[in-house]
Order: C-alpha cells, then structure tokens, then sequence
C-alpha cells in the first residue's frame, strides 16, 4: 500500500513515515504543503493519502478540494489528521467523502492498523 | 489630607484692574506666608494664564473695563470643564454677590477689604480646592490602577492559551517519537529501555492531558468556547461516553452499566459527552477491580439528573465542594498515582454551570461516591417568553452574550454607555445587563420612557455609585458570577419587572 503524508509538521511527518512503514510494511511519499501534496498525489497516485486540516497557505479543506477536482485523485482516499476536533466537525468533515478522521497525537503503534480499516472501509462499505 | 505647608505653596491669581488693590491684597497674602502669588491687571488674559498654570485659587474683582468678572468666569467654568472653579470675587457692591455665587464662584470678599476676612475665606478656600484636586487625582489613579489590572488579566489570558498551544506541537512530536521506540519500529529494545521508554511516555501523556485541561479550563472561563446547544437524546450521550470509556474500564476490570432511556435534554452534546466521561473515569480509577460502576438517570419535568456512582472509597465530608476546585484531589499522590489532571471536576463544573445547571457529589467515606449534575430538558426553562431583546453594555459582554441567547433571548450587545443610549431611544428593550457602574444609570432613570425597565449591574454594593443604590429597579450581582445566576437574575428582573432586592452573593438585602 503507497501512503502519501500532507503535513507541514516534518517531526510528525518523520513519526508517521516510520510508522507507517516500519510497522505497517507501507511505501511512504511525504508533502511538505497542500501545493506540493496534490503535486505529488497527481505523480504518485497513492491508496491513500493522510491530510493535516491545519496547515499555512493551503489548508486541509483546501487541499482536499483541490485533489477531488483532479481526474487522477478524484476518488482517492483520504484520511484527516486533526487536533481534538468537535463530534460535529468530525461529522461534518466525514460527510465531505473522506474515508475517515485520525484525532493527533495519534499512536504510532495503532496508526497503520487505523489506515488500513479506514481504507478497507472506504473500498468495500 | 490637606496640610498647611501645601495651602501656603498653593498658587494664587490676583485679577484687579487698580494696581493699588493688586498691590495690597499681595502684600497681605505674602505676609500671612503665601508664597505663590501671580498677578494680572488685564482680565483679558486670565483665562490663558489659568491655563497654562492651573491656580488653585483666583480672586477676582468683578468690575472692570472692556471684560467684567462674570465673563472671566464663563471662560475660567470652559477650563475646569465642570470641575470645582476656583473663584473668589471681590466686590463692592452687595447685588453682586448672589449673582457672582450663582455664576459659580465659590466665595466672596467685601470692598472695603478687611484683612481677617481675606484671610480666612482664602485659607478656607484652598483648601477645599486642594481636597477637591486630591480627590480628583485619587480618582485618577485608581482608575490607572484598575485598567492595569484589566489588561494584565487579558495578557495573562492570553499568555495561558499562547503557552499551551506551543506546548502542545512540540510534545506531540516527543510523545509520538516514544511511542515509535516503544513499538520496536526503529529497533529491538532490552527490557530495561523498555521500562525507561514507558515512563517517558506515560508522563508525556500526563503532560498532554494537563496542557489540554488547562487550556480548556481557560477557554471555558474566558467564553471562548461556544456552547453549540440543540435537543440531544440522553441516550445518545450515554451511549458516546460509555463507548470512549470502554477501553479504559476495561483495563481496571471495571463496568459500567447504564439505564435504557428515552429522555432528551437542552445542552451541547459534546461537552456533556465530556462531563460525564469525565465522571465515569473517576469512578473507574477509583473502583476496586471486578467493581461496578452505575449510571442513574433521574427524569424531572424541567431537568435531567446524571448520577455516576462508584463503590470506592469515597470523599471526605471536608473536601466534597473543594474537589471541584482546580488541582484539588483527595490526595495528593492522587494525580501520580491513579493519572489524571486534578482540573476535571473543575472543568466539568464550569461546563454545567454554563448549561445552566448544577453540579454535586454525594458519598461515605469508604462506601463510594456518588457524582450528579443536572442540565435542563429544554432552552425555555430559564427564559420567560420575552419579545424584546436584553441590551448588554461594557467591556466583557461577549462572555455573557452566549449564556443569555442559548437561554432563548435575543441580545444585542455595545461596548459603550453612548451605544447603549443609541440603542435604547430607537429600540424597546427587556432589560439592561451593565458590566460596570456608570452614568447610563441615571440617564435611563431620567427618561420616561425607560423609567421601568430593569437594570442588571455587577459589583459590589460598597462600590457602587448613588445613583446605582438610590435606585430600586437596579439589580446588582456580584462581579463574579456564574451562568446560572445570572439567567436567573434576568428571570427574576423580567417576571417582578420592579425588582425590590439588592443581590450581593449569597447576602440578599431587602429593600423597600
């Protein structure tokens, strides 16, 4: 499975790639910036890509956006990092046609498993 | 307190037309000890040089050429700006002296001048004016003082939330770089780093869960989180805290049973989610393992009573209203050893209180706890059915705006008394909600048409203006009050419409 990582946080990129590969047996693309991360989804074509809502410039909802307008990630999942988020927000945000929303902190030892049910989930409902 | 050094050192002003009066009035002054005399001769510039000086003290003849004494006096009344007018006149013709009194001067000397009199009537003068400028610059200052004091809390405030946010990024990153050595990821650990690893990370935890309290504590009180509140089904809330609590009760061998229940109640969902897996965690740690922990649900027509009841060891009588204090738990290895913040029940408290309700605990010692709060079943419990909206005024009326609308008022809110006037002559409004004391009182007082409308005040009666006291429709509440409270108050201000009690904390003073 080929992971793509948007966050502008490297440290929390670095723990997630480790993460995902180390443990979860994953290839891992990393983008720095929403600009770059649909640059690299549209090259890449990742199973799934892990989106960080907060970040400068190019935000989560923007990015987002901007994947879904592109025929090559169209349908791609995606997964939301988000720091404590409201029910509804989280409601809301699932309703955009995301395969689900991961709370940060995530744990490093339960995060492969957590992409892979939501991806699951997403492909066969 | 006024001494006699200072009223000798007090600045005088001498305006007469006849040098030779100039002249003698100097000379009995400086030698009574007076040392800061000045003199004009052209009434035209006294203003300019009160001005630039400040006397504390002018005596002034009334009649003279091109400018009399009473135009001098216009202009003097434009620089005090309604302040005391520091005026003596001297005149000789005793139809003046009334007039001269009623312009505003605060005394007079008779022509011709007798030397005890002048004396006397100037002593007494200045220091009446000195009281006056001391008073004034105490004003002042306290109101420096006090406008300080506001800023620090808003700087600290903000401080607090700035802290933590930059705490939180960079722990997050250590908390998931532990998690990874622990995970054998980035390579086998002995025994030993594996014990180390934990601790690490069992305490970065603690200090996530901490700075995440902290800030949540400090949004709460501040107002800066708003309540989303809408008709939720108890039994959904049950359901949301009992399944995020599932993981935790069952590593300490705990249950947690809860009623079937088909009830709803007026709140926002995830803080109440919140309140009550914040409850049912407690009552975890604390139970004995294989223990049960019981969820009661009370149904009233008007409230919803949660009751989380454990068999552990209980809270002493002594501590049962200081545990919903902050960093305040049963004991103080508590925080080490069974985890948690110490700012829960805290938090849990301003949440109910922000839902209108109330928050308490029952227990024996040894034989359990029994925690409950209650959250109204609908948004029309605390609002009367009122048509107009409530006008709130002053500087933290954000913090109320939300408790008063989700209690199903209408609110409009202006920073300023001169808004609040705007507002009140084009607007019929239910009440006035004032942060602070102010001259808006007597205004509204005066006009008849908003003679009745209730005014809500927070303070201190001891602080308090006279017109604010004098005034039977004002309600006063305490400067810290909280949500229940006040909606309450409003209730109370809009059902009795004359109000006829002073509120003050829990002193209630009866008023005619």
């Amino acid at each position: 499975m080929k992971v793509l990582i948007i966050d502008d946080d490297a440290d929390i990129r670095s723990i997630a790639r480790l993460s995902l590969s180390r443990l979860g047996g994953m290839d891992v693309i990393e983008a720095a910036s929403g600009a770059e991360g649909v640059r690299k989804a549209q090259d890449e074509k990742p199973d799934v890509i892990l989106l960080d809502i907060m970040m400068p410039a190019m935000d989560g909802s923007e990015t987002l956006a901007a994947l879904r307008s592109q025929p090559a990630t169209a349908t791609t999942p995606v997964i939301l990092l988000t720091a404590k988020a409201r029910w509804a927000e989280v409601e809301r945000m699932t309703a955009l046609g995301v395969a689900g929303v991961l709370i940060k902190p995530f744990d490093p030892r339960t995060l492969p498993g957590d992409v892979r049910a939501l991806v699951e989930s997403q492909l066969n409902p | 307190m006024v001494n006699s050094a200072d009223i000798l050192n007090a600045r005088i002003l001498i305006v007469d037309d006849q040098e030779v009066n100039v002249l003698l009035l100097e000379r009995m002054l400086r030698g009574a000890g007076y040392a800061c005399i000045a003199s004009t001769m052209d009434p035209h510039e006294v203003c300019e040089l009160h001005r630039k000086n400040c006397y504390d003290l002018i005596l002034l003849d009334l009649q003279m050429p091109g400018m009399d004494g009473f135009q001098v006096m216009e202009g003097l009344k434009e620089i005090e700006n309604g302040g005391y007018l520091p005026v003596l006149v001297i005149t000789a013709q005793p139809g003046h002296k009334l007039r001269a009194l009623q312009a505003g001067a605060k005394d007079f000397i008779s022509k011709p001048i007798d030397l005890a009199e002048v004396l006397t009537r100037v002593y007494n003068m200045l220091e009446v004016r000195l009281l006056h400028m001391e008073t004034k610059n105490n004003r002042n200052v306290l109101k420096q003082t006090v406008e300080r004091l506001e800023e620090v809390e808003r700087l600290k405030q903000g401080f607090l939330s700035t802290v933590s946010h930059e705490l939180r990024t960079p722990l997050t990153s250590i908390r998931g770089s532990l998690g990874l050595l622990a995970s054998g990821a980035v390579g086998a650990l002995s025994d030993e780093v594996v014990e180390v690893v934990a601790i690490a990370e069992r305490n970065a935890v603690r200090l996530m869960a901490l700075i995440n309290d902290i800030l949540d504590l400090e949004r709460l009180e501040t107002g800066k989180i708003e309540l989303q509140f809408a008709q939720v089904p108890v039994e959904s809330i049950l359901r949301r805290a009992i399944e995020s609590l599932a993981t935790f009760g069952q590593q300490h061998g705990v249950t947690v049973e809860a009623p079937e229940v088909s009830s709803m109640i007026w709140a926002d969902a995830d803080r109440i989610v919140q309140v009550l897996v914040n409850l049912l965690s407690n009552a975890v740690k604390f139970s004995p393992p294989g223990g049960v922990v019981t969820i009661g649900v009370g149904l009233r027509e008007s409230w919803v009573e949660f009751r989380v009841t454990d068999r552990g060891r209980g809270v002493p009588l002594a501590l049962r209203r200081a545990i919903f204090e902050r960093f305040r738990q049963v004991e103080t290895s508590d925080a080490r050893e069974r985890g948690g913040t110490g700012l829960g029940l805290a938090i849990c408290k301003s949440i109910v209180e922000q839902h209108g309700g109330t928050i308490g605990v029952e227990s024996e010692e040894g034989g359990g706890s029994s925690f409950w709060f209650r959250v109204a079943t609908s948004s029309r419990l605390f609002a009367p059915r009122v048509e107009q909206p409530i006008l709130v005024c002053g500087d933290r009326r954000g913090l109320f705006e939300e408790v008063i609308r989700q209690a199903g008022y209408t609110v409009i809110t202006v920073p300023t008394d001169d808004a609040a006037w705007e507002v009140l002559q084009r607007t019929r409004v239910a009440a006035v909600l004032m942060i602070s004391d102010s001259e808006l009182i007597a205004r509204i007082r005066k006009d008849p048409a908003l003679e009745r409308v209730p005014v809500i005040l927070f303070g201190s009666p001891h602080a308090l203006s006279p017109e604010a006291l004098s005034d039977s429709l004002v309600l006063i509440l305490p400067q810290r009050v909280d949500s229940r409270e006040l909606l309450v108050t409003i209730r109370d201000s809009l059902e009795r419409g004359r109000v006829a009690a002073l509120m003050c904390g829990a002193e209630t003073v009866a008023r005619s």
